[in-house]
């Protein structure tokens, strides 16, 4: 599938991952050869029946949990490795206007 | 016995050293001391151990004074080194990534609360290509880990610097993870031991998650009964890991202590990964390895597996789409590096973080995963790899029908030049295709040493079960190690 500077930059934006204006051929460039090479999974699928619908399911266990409220780590432990705290907040800058 | 002579008889194993404990030869703090001041000396050459030196000494040493007091617990006084993925409270957990740089866990995994209770000791953590994306341990922000037997090479990935750290003598064993093979293939390349549990198995609590639906932690050892040992202390229902499966009643140490021969086993060859594309002293020594399970009384015979020849491609979507929801959490606002301009808003300081943090081979990833899993192309991707990885479980499961362990090459190469693949990453993928199919169905799978190649570097067989089957993996891979004659006493040149 081509693989063009729009779609690299599309989907760089999607990830939330900034690629410079001269970087954009390098990751054209790999994103082509990776996808010529996962594109073989086209091939190998048409060697099963498994309908896509019925894929999902992988029977790995998968437990349920009462929804009930349980005590987690104390803030200070959580935050002891934020960039920046407010007092019981993550600091991030204003995103909406007074 | 000193220490010293207990060390040079050969003597590093788990077992050799805890019931070295338990008749008061030895003291716990001399084992750790002993295995540190190695690091010291030894890990310089190799770069396996992270962190552990200088005031991280101290916090070893502390934690090992608390633990190992009871010299009748199973790992009384035995030194362990943790893949620097899994969080070990009060030390730094990096995924040897500048994005986490910094950060320190402030919690156990799961794994090294039952380590811990079991008599262990941390003493260091390992070298990983950064979050587990990568199958050499050069994609690393400190650098590449070196194999012992050769350090010009690899020591493969993504567990590297767990496998070179037992194979070096650095440590009696390891935690390393597996989401496409990084325990067994580094396991394979440096000639220690490597085993993936059967999904579910042991938590994933505390691991920090690249492939969530593949990802296994598991043992890195001399021996194979000292994996196993190790096994069924971090093994166990976790309810804070929603895929933990229930208590098994098995013990594999049991299992291996009671087995004496294979007779009534079946073994399947797999022929798509005994051939094309494997080393010719990888194929002679996997066929010598048949001969010692046949005097075992094993049956063997070759089966076809098509569609695992066809793994690599569903395996990367489906592991890089995982990835690339699972790295989403890095955005420079809870924890980690975060990069910030003036007057920046909440997604420049998500985008100039990340791409400052992240290296290329995981954005690459990121990106791949972002693309499979986006509007328009999720069905002819995502989906079919989904198909695939289905088709490839199924498959399996029928295979385990008629035979009880499949035997095949761990990689079909030994270990590389260090940068000899860094410009065709396609042909590193590729070097996963014995191994990714166990983490597709979460079947347990193990690496054993089965010999050297012409250039002296390890070769080693996989043996894998059916999903639930470790102890039998574990006691199969035993007796084979007993009946070949173990090598996995003896330390590459230069680190005795």
């Amino acid at each position: 599938m081509e693989v063009d500077r729009a779609l690299v930059t599309r989907i760089a934006h999607l990830a939330q991952i900034e690629i410079p204006e001269s970087d954009i051929a390098f990751y054209q460039h790999k994103m082509r050869e990776l996808l010529t090479f996962v594109d073989e999974v086209n091939a190998v699928s048409a060697m099963t029946d498994v309908p896509v619908s019925d894929a999902a399911s992988l029977g790995h266990p998968r437990a349920e949990r009462d929804d009930e409220v349980k005590l987690s780590q104390p803030f200070e432990l959580v935050a002891c490795n934020a960039p920046a705290v407010s007092g019981t907040a993550f600091e991030v800058p204003r995103i909406v206007d007074r | 016995m000193s220490f010293q002579e207990l060390i040079q008889s050969g003597q590093r194993s788990v077992t050799s050293l805890t019931s070295a404990v338990k008749v008061g030869k030895l003291l716990p703090s001399d084992i750790v001391g002993h295995f540190l001041s190695r690091i010291d000396r030894l890990n310089p050459k190799i770069n396996a151990i992270v962190f552990g030196q200088g005031s991280l000494k101290d916090r070893a040493q502390d934690h090992e004074s608390r633990s190992v007091n009871n010299t009748s617990l199973p790992l009384a006084g035995t030194p362990v080194v943790v893949k620097d993925n899994i969080a070990v409270k009060g030390w730094p957990l990096t995924c040897g990534s500048k994005i986490l740089s910094g950060y320190i866990s402030p919690f156990n995994a799961t794994v090294i609360d039952r380590l811990v209770l079991a008599g262990a000791a941390i003493i260091g953590k390992s070298n990983l290509d950064e979050f587990a994306m990568g199958s050499s341990t050069e994609y690393s922000s400190f650098g590449p880990t070196k194999n012992p037997w050769s350090t010009d090479c690899v020591p493969g990935g993504s567990s590297g610097g767990s496998a070179a750290a037992v194979a070096a003598g650095l440590a009696p064993f390891a935690l390393g993870s597996d989401t496409g093979g990084s325990i067994r293939q580094p396991a394979s390349f440096c000639g220690i031991v490597g085993f993936k549990p059967t999904y579910g198995r042991v938590s994933r609590y505390g691991l920090v998650s690249y492939g969530s639906s593949l990802d296994q932690i598991g043992p890195m050892a001399n021996n194979v009964k000292d994996a196993a040992i190790v096994f069924d202390v971090i093994s166990g229902h976790d309810p804070c890991d929603s895929t933990s499966l229930p208590d098994s009643q098995g013990s594999a140490l049991a299992s291996i202590e009671a087995a004496k021969d294979l007779r009534g086993k079946k073994i399947g060859m797999i022929v798509e990964l005994n051939g094309l594309g494997v080393h010719e002293d990888i194929i002679s020594s996997v066929k010598q390895a048949a001969e010692v399970f046949r005097n075992l009384g094993a049956s063997l015979e070759p089966v076809s597996v098509p569609s695992l020849g066809h793994c690599v491609p569903a395996y990367y979507i489906l592991a890089t789409a995982e990835a690339s929801a699972n790295l989403a959490r890095f955005d420079g606002v809870r924890y980690g590096q975060r990069v910030e301009d003036s007057g920046a808003s909440i997604n420049d300081i998500y985008r100039k973080s990340r791409s400052s943090g992240f290296g290329d081979e995981v954005k690459k990833r990121i990106l791949l995963g972002t693309f499979v899993l986006s509007a328009g192309y999720y069905d002819a991707y995502y989906g079919k790899a989904m198909a695939v990885r289905k088709k490839i479980t199924t498959d399996l499961e029928q295979v385990f029908t008629q035979y009880d362990l499949l035997l095949s090459p761990t990689a079909p190469t030994t270990a590389y030049k260090i940068g000899e693949k860094s410009n065709d990453p396609l042909s590193m993928y590729l070097g996963d295709i014995c191994t990714i199919s166990a983490n597709l169905a979460g079947s347990p799978a193990l690496s054993v040493p089965c010999g050297f190649d012409k250039s002296g570097l390890p070769i080693g067989l996989q043996l894998m079960g059916a999903k639930g089957r470790d102890e039998l993996v574990l006691t199969a891979g035993h007796l084979f190690e007993m009946a070949r004659g173990s090598h996995g006493a003896r330390l590459p040149l230069g680190f005795g």
